[in-house]
């Protein structure tokens, strides 16, 4: 799948975006770490456009939010139901047992901000080894130390940059780049 | 670190602490709707005082009554940041401990380094003293 280049308008958030390249998606493994200022739309970028175009394509992901708290409540009641025994299972492990439940449909994986609850992605990457082709990893930290195995994905930084304002609207680039000098 | 779990951090911490979290920014909708509860008034000029802060974080949208909602998520944390400041100095508060719980990795490092001298001011003229959640315990923030 390919998100190709062009303005993805989201006029309810406030926001333009201009994606001067294409974003291939669950083809070769890349991973796309995701940085820019605040308020600049990359939680609405992933949201509105690149979700809006996995549920378009059928393509399944998985979707860890910046509000992890809510979304944790939603995994323990889902994994519940399921059959799961998930009484006294703390918020780690509960994500893990969703991902080996959920996961291994799934091509796409989006992680907004999850590394200020988790710092170590080591485990959470090996889990999905197997099967997720494509991360979107959204970090206002340093992300040498969340990247996937670079043996395997090629790794992109999408940089969120204002271009300008039109009224009440941002525009804003989004630049891709190499994330670390080769 | 696990997820930081509010009812973890009020047994651990609170009477202590003041917990500024994350997940649990705000009671209302709104700055002026929270200034009113926390205040028990409406006071246009500390929401204003707020809003002037708020620009200089690049948040030009900002007004008294936009609802939280509708920010992003690290702008909401800049604005839990800069709310409890005003409250602090508006009601003449010193010595408060600010623990801050998965909000600094929220906001962007230019932003982090604007809140960074706000809170050195704020140390300087309150005493206010800041920290976080790390594995065990907490970190108290250096402050520049």
């Amino acid at each position: 799948m390919m998100i190709p280049p062009g303005r993805y308008p989201v006029p309810e958030r406030g926001l333009d975006f201009d994606l001067p390249d294409g974003l291939a998606v669950s083809r070769d493994p890349v991973c796309y770490l995701v940085s820019g200022d605040n308020g600049f739309g990359k939680t609405t970028f992933l949201e509105k456009v690149v979700i809006a175009a996995l549920q378009k394509e059928g393509l399944p992901f998985l979707y860890l939010g910046q509000d992890i708290r809510t979304q944790l409540y939603t995994l323990r009641a889902l994994l519940s139901v399921r059959g799961a025994a998930v009484s006294g299972v703390d918020d780690e492990r509960l994500v893990e047992m969703w991902i080996a439940r959920s996961g291994p449909a799934a091509d796409v994986f989006l992680l907004d901000e999850y590394d200020k609850y988790l710092p170590d992605f080591g485990t959470l990457f090996r889990r999905c080894d197997a099967f997720i082709r494509t991360y979107f990893i959204v970090s206002h930290l340093d992300p040498a130390h969340i990247r996937p195995d670079p043996e395997r994905f090629r790794h992109r930084r999408l940089h969120f940059e204002l271009a300008g304002r039109d009224g009440a609207v941002k525009h804003i680039r989004i630049r891709q780049e190499e994330p670390w000098p080769r | 670190m696990a997820v930081s779990d509010i009812k973890t951090l009020l047994n651990a911490y609170d009477g202590q602490y003041l917990i500024l979290d994350y997940n649990h920014l705000f009671v209302s909708g709104s700055l002026r709707e929270e200034v009113w509860l926390l205040r028990r008034a409406d006071e246009p000029a500390l929401v204003s005082e707020i809003l002037e802060a708020a620009r200089t974080f690049g948040i030009q949208e900002a007004s008294a009554e936009k609802g939280f909602d509708t920010y992003s998520g690290g702008q909401q944390a800049i604005l839990g940041c800069l709310l409890v400041m005003a409250l602090i100095r508006a009601g003449g508060v010193r010595g408060i401990k600010l623990l801050l719980s998965n909000v600094m990795d929220s906001i962007s490092g230019e932003n982090r380094r604007r809140l960074r001298v706000l809170f050195t001011e704020m140390a300087a003229s309150h005493g206010l003293r800041f920290f976080t959640p790390r594995e065990g315990g907490l970190r108290e923030l250096e402050l520049p």
